[in-house]
């Protein structure tokens, strides 16, 4: 049946075609394929377990080790024991900012000269990369008694 | 009752049926080893990136979202392998000259006699622009539909068969040269 589909091939591609579609894979083919994909499915399996036993590991140190490098930077271990009431939470869990010193101008959205300051100082020593040279500070305030800080007014 | 459709198996083989995926191995082995026969070299390279489609696609298929067909993913699969191939055969032979100066081994070396079909069929079209090339092995010597053809190389119908109009002027030439059956096979 004729066919929109259908081209003229010259007489020797007409051939050269067919012998091409004689061609076939070499045998076994798809049970070497087989042999190999189950090979390497099975490899996959332990390297999902390693990497869930990694992370389980990686979730019981931070549970160890927390409350102890609490105990050594002098902070209170908070455990959940005897959690804050729902409704003190929020005042229980944030650090109490002192009140910057001179008073802002209304609509002054700028951050308080202690915080900017403490974070100038955070970023030097990030950027020392010593840990040897940060001290350790009880709270905020100990950081910023720490910092000469200018006098706003002169 | 007719045989399951290719998106069907795949179905089946992402519902965990590992029959399906041997029958979809069957069903496409001979086309994407002859296809990379014709893309490569050596013969043994062409059986190893046929053997590579296919274990990507194992691991790959259980992801496979239905936005093309499965042999169009297979096809393209197989383009990527070979090119791959190809470019580590370039690096090796670069660095083979490097170490020994000697010189560039012929291709010929890489044909066993039996498979000398393939090897005119790779001398008929390697002169043809790329998307040419791709559009006369998968209708000419695949024999696929135009419509299939377009569906793997993702275009129109129309636009295969206006590679086609250019590539068999092409072959014509060729074949009125030269007769392809005998001629074409030392042309490489």
């Amino acid at each position: 049946m004729p066919n929109d589909d259908e081209i003229e091939l010259p007489e020797g591609i007409k051939s050269l075609a067919a012998e091409y579609r004689s061609k076939q894979a070499p045998a076994y083919f798809s049970e070497r394929v087989m042999a190999n994909a189950r090979e390497a499915g099975r490899s996959k399996p332990f390297l999902r377990y390693a990497s869930a036993g990694m992370a389980v590991a990686a979730i019981l140190v931070a549970v160890v080790m927390t409350p102890v490098l609490q105990r050594h930077s002098g902070e209170p271990v908070l455990m959940a024991t005897n959690p804050p009431e729902p409704a003190n939470m929020a005042a229980a869990s944030l650090p109490e900012l002192p009140v910057p010193g001179p008073s802002k101008a209304p609509g002054d959205l700028s951050e308080p000269l202690e915080q900017t300051a403490v974070l100038a100082m955070a970023d030097d020593w990030l950027e020392s990369g010593s840990e040897a040279d940060v001290p350790v500070l009880a709270d905020f305030d100990d950081a910023v008694s720490l910092i000469d800080i200018p006098d706003p007014l002169g | 009752m007719s045989e399951p459709s290719d998106r069907e198996l795949v179905r089946q083989f992402q519902g965990g049926d590992e029959q399906a995926f041997i029958v979809l191995v069957q069903r496409y082995q001979d086309r994407v080893y002859r296809l990379a026969c014709v893309r490569l070299y050596a013969y043994d390279d062409a059986r190893d990136a046929a053997q590579e489609v296919f274990l990507r696609a194992y691991r790959g298929l259980p992801r496979f979202r239905f936005q093309a067909e499965p042999f169009t993913w297979f096809y393209r699969t197989l383009i990527n392998v070979c090119n791959e191939y190809n470019r580590r055969r370039v690096r090796d032979r670069e660095l083979k000259q490097a170490v020994e100066n000697d010189p560039v081994a012929s291709n010929e070396e890489y044909v066993p006699q039996e498979e000398s079909g393939l090897h005119r069929v790779r001398a008929c079209v390697q002169d043809l622009p790329e998307r040419q090339r791709e559009v006369v092995m998968l209708r000419v010597f695949e024999d696929m539909s135009v419509e299939e053809t377009a569906r793997v190389l993702g275009c129109r119908p129309g636009t295969v068969k206006a590679h086609l109009h250019k590539a068999m002027a092409r072959l014509k030439e060729l074949a009125a040269e030269t007769a392809i059956t005998g001629g074409m096979g030392s042309a490489e």
